[in-house]
């Protein structure tokens, strides 16, 4: 394959277009091997590396002990530590007394607050156990585009911790979603629908036949599937009668569908009637074009540009309704056409703080620059609150709205402080200046890197506007 | 509006009746900033507030039979007259309305059909644009276009607790946002580098980052030297009273520091009560009341309070009757708050009827252009604004 003619393959800037977009960092060598591909070759090479490196974030021991812990103390059964026997003796007053929960006497309710906040203190601490083993997952294997669409749907099928509350829920959810992330849209949905961090996000179990529950209905067609304006008031109040008898299980700690409690009418949904159940309102939700459509955008819109291109769109969209919904299919479609690589599109987005800080820390890596842990130790979870960004808690249903709102006085400020805290305590190691060229040439203008100064300069280089744009 | 034109028409003369130099700079930036020396701060209420249980009709039996578990008890409502009164967590604002200081807008609301979706409402209030489809520019962005200041510099609002520019969204050059604490903007900061003087250039994401950086360089000046006087290991104070008083004061000191800067933005979140509501908005209101009483001390205090009002917004109100969950659905009228020393106090437009009814939701027939034209035109003296709107007499 590689006997193809230069002038159908990848210029440089071409290259780094399309590395800065689909992945976290890379290096020279990388740009090199693409420049020897074509459009579609260069596609193919993408995608085949999302079948690297596996496919569960691992947590270790730690989370799982947890997991058992917290599950054997709510059950009242654990007979492992004090707190255990405490929350059983608490369970069986509560029960032999038959007291509702205005009724408990006042040391019942503090030993039961003192409960949930060391189960809250211990969440917080697995909560930034799993933020770091995302990013660890990332830095092992920053060209894979499989961590990209997993926080591209983690950032459209939201649900927040701060809601849900159950840290199990949320990592299995972000577990689903890593797994899927360029699998089948429509089944993906489908498991959202039934997936316990959603529910609780949205309130889905809340919804009861005599008074639906719009909300959802509103959020599933407004951000999840079709797009605002693609509907009328009227379907989402049918929607709402189609998606009643969703339940939570407690006992099974599993979503369930109870026909009792729901609707059994007819409901007219777009135009078609029937006798609707949940799985039945996805069938009709993704007849309709506008899935296609809204879906196509919303990646162009965070890979390309926030300037629409029709025709693409048009392509995009009927490739992925063609292919029933295939999220590689949509991908591939977009990165193997040539008018992702038109140059009016580099440098037009913004980093996001993941993209940013990986960015960052993979450099004074290269650069062997000592950072006294300041990217990997327990800090960093704040240290992205700073940048706008929480782990597993975006700040509403609609997620992060990216681009430009990840810069503002106060996040650009942090940016670029932390290039300086970064390496304080050690300051820039005279590594040769050939290291820094390299370096210099795949992030920035070739004409910046080829200047006496190249160690000041590269630092300026970092804080400049252009290293907060891809 | 007087010692503003005072001090304008004296600008030329400056030299002559000998104005010491130090004020004679101040003055120019008073010029260039066109403006009254009036300010605004402002409340932005996230989640939309529940109207009839903040300001509440006791004495309408149909309250009682759309609201049978949620309605708030005779006995408890803090009257104002014999139809209205005040949710009982608002003991400072109650007592602020006897003295005539609050004005109560009823049912206010976007004009024309409602949107029901928290982030459009957001959007159409703060833009007053009902073109789902773009993002707009805010109606102060649109104010200052109109009349001839947005190619201006200089920091025009600071905000808090906001993740876009609300009404300022479109002149991002002109606002600081500040997080919740202040500590991201630090006056050591090396100076930003930049790296491309050519700002004539169609990347709209690079013009975006130049602007915000000028703004930081601008906005540390401004900082330097604010400095929040309390005792915050102080344990007679709850930890959401002390986040209160330091925001208060930190906003009504920068104010007082930058005369320039007519506009405030505070965002309080978690209004969004469609379940279990009592409780929730029982807090939530207690930390607006402290929010009101103590920006209203701290300017009294600045003797800011005859040149600064404080005005409140939701995206819209909430449903009329109830849902099954002891909450309440998105709805449409809601209710703003106009509260200072200079604010003609009262009730504002017509209490929403609660039997007829658009749907299920309250009809309003006071609108969000009408507030934003009386602040601009009213209260800060700018010539013009963008929108068609009648005035409402709270000035």
């Amino acid at each position: 394959m590689l006997w193809l003619s230069p002038l159908f393959s990848l210029n440089q800037d071409e290259a780094k277009h399309l590395l800065s977009r689909v992945g976290y960092f890379y290096t020279i060598q990388d740009i090199k091997k693409l420049e020897k591909l074509n459009y579609k070759q260069a596609a193919q090479w993408v995608l085949n590396k999302t079948l690297v490196g596996g496919n569960d974030y691992s947590l270790g021991g730690g989370f799982l002990e947890f997991k058992k812990f917290r599950n054997s103390v709510l059950k009242g059964m654990g007979k492992k530590t004090n707190l255990d026997n405490e929350v059983k003796i608490i369970n069986q007053y509560i029960k032999n007394k038959k007291l509702t929960s205005r009724q408990w006497p006042q040391e019942i309710k503090q030993k039961k607050k003192a409960i949930r906040q060391f189960f809250n203190q211990e969440q917080r601490k697995f909560r930034k156990d799993l933020a770091i083993a995302l990013l660890s997952k990332i830095k092992k294997d920053p060209l894979n585009l499989g961590h990209k669409m997993h926080l591209f749907w983690h950032n459209h099928f939201v649900s927040g911790m701060e809601k849900v509350n159950n840290l199990e829920y949320i990592f299995n959810q972000n577990q689903y979603l890593y797994q899927n992330s360029l699998g089948n849209f429509k089944s993906m949905t489908e498991y959202l629908l039934f997936d316990p961090a959603m529910v609780f996000y949205l309130d889905i179990h809340k919804s009861k036949k005599e008074k639906p529950n719009e909300n959802f209905s509103r959020e599933l067609l407004e951000l999840f599937t079709m797009g605002q304006g693609n509907y009328s008031e009227k379907d989402i109040k049918e929607l709402a009668r189609a998606l009643t008898g969703i339940h939570f299980n407690w006992g099974k700690g599993k979503v369930v569908f109870r026909p009792n409690q729901h609707d059994q009418g007819e409901k007219t949904l777009f135009g078609e009637k029937g006798n609707f159940n949940p799985r039945d309102v996805l069938n009709v939700i993704f007849k309709q074009d506008d899935v296609s459509y809204f879906i196509a955008q919303k990646i162009w819109k965070h890979f390309v540009s926030p300037k629409i291109d029709k025709n693409m769109i048009k392509k995009m969209a009927k490739s992925f309704r063609e292919s029933s919904y295939d999220v590689s299919v949509l991908m591939k479609t977009l990165l193997s056409d040539k008018r992702f690589y038109d140059k009016k599109y580099h440098g037009v987005l913004v980093k996001s703080p993941i993209e940013y800080m990986l960015q960052l820390e993979k450099i004074y890596e290269y650069l062997d620059v000592k950072n006294d842990n300041f990217f990997t130790n327990k800090n960093i979870i704040g240290k992205y609150k700073q940048l706008g960004f929480v782990f597993f808690n975006p700040p509403n249903v609609r997620g992060y709205q990216g681009y430009t709102k990840w810069i503002n006085t106060a996040t650009l400020a942090v940016r670029t402080r932390f290039i300086d805290q970064a390496k304080k305590r050690n300051m820039m190691k005279l590594n040769s200046k050939w290291k820094y060229k390299q370096l210099c040439k795949s992030l920035f203008d070739n004409s910046i890197c080829s200047q006496k100064k190249i160690r000041q300069q590269f630092y300026m280089s970092l804080k400049s506007a252009q290293f907060q744009l891809k | 509006m007087k010692r503003r034109k005072f001090l304008q028409k004296s600008m030329g003369a400056a030299a002559i009746l000998g104005v010491p130099s130090c004020l004679q700079a101040k003055s120019s930036i008073v010029e260039k900033a066109q403006i009254s020396g009036k300010k605004v701060i402002f409340i932005r209420m996230q989640g939309a507030n529940d109207f009839l249980n903040t300001l509440i009709p006791f004495a309408d039996t149909q309250y009682k039979k759309i609201r049978p578990k949620l309605h708030i008890k005779n006995d408890k409502v803090l009257k104002i007259n014999e139809k209205l009164g005040f949710h009982p967590s608002l003991k400072n604002i109650y007592s602020l309305f006897k003295e005539k200081k609050v004005g109560l807008i009823q049912g206010i609301a976007m004009s024309g059909k409602p949107v029901l979706s928290h982030f459009k409402a957001m959007d159409i209030v703060e833009s007053l644009n009902r073109d789902l489809d773009t993002t707009a520019d805010g109606w102060l962005a649109k104010v200052y276009a109109l009349n001839n200041k947005n190619k201006e510099k200089n920091i025009k609002a600071i905000m808090q607790g906001f993740q876009d520019l609300g009404p300022f969204e479109g002149n991002s050059h002109g606002v600081m946002l500040a997080g919740n604490h202040f500590t991201s903007l630090n006056v050591n900061n090396k100076k930003m580098q930049m790296m491309t003087n050519n700002h004539e250039n169609n990347n709209e994401a690079l013009n975006h980052i130049l602007s915000v950086q000028e703004t930081i360089n601008e906005g540390k000046k401004k900082l330097m030297g604010i400095k929040v006087d309390m005792n915050l290991s102080d344990k007679s104070l709850k930890w959401f009273e002390k986040r209160i008083i330091r925001q208060s004061k930190f906003t009504v000191e920068f104010l007082a520091k930058n005369k320039q800067v007519p506009w405030a933005f505070i965002s309080m979140n978690g209004f969004d009560t469609h379940k279990n509501q009592l409780a929730t908005h029982q807090k939530l209101l207690h930390q607006f009341d402290l929010l009101v009483f103590n920006l209203l001390k701290s300017l009294r205090q600045k003797k800011l309070s005859q040149d600064t009002i404080i005005v409140t917004y939701s995206e819209f109100g909430r449903r009329a009757a109830e849902n099954a969950s002891l909450g309440t659905d998105h709805g449409t009228a809601g209710l703003s708050f106009v509260v200072g020393d200079k604010v003609k106090g009262g009730l504002f437009g017509k209490y929403p009827s609660l039997t007829d009814l658009a749907g299920q939701n309250l009809k309003s027939h006071i609108y969000f252009e009408d507030m934003y034209k009386t602040l601009t035109l009213d209260w800060m003296g700018f010539k013009k604004f963008p929108f068609k709107g009648s005035n409402i007499p709270f000035i």
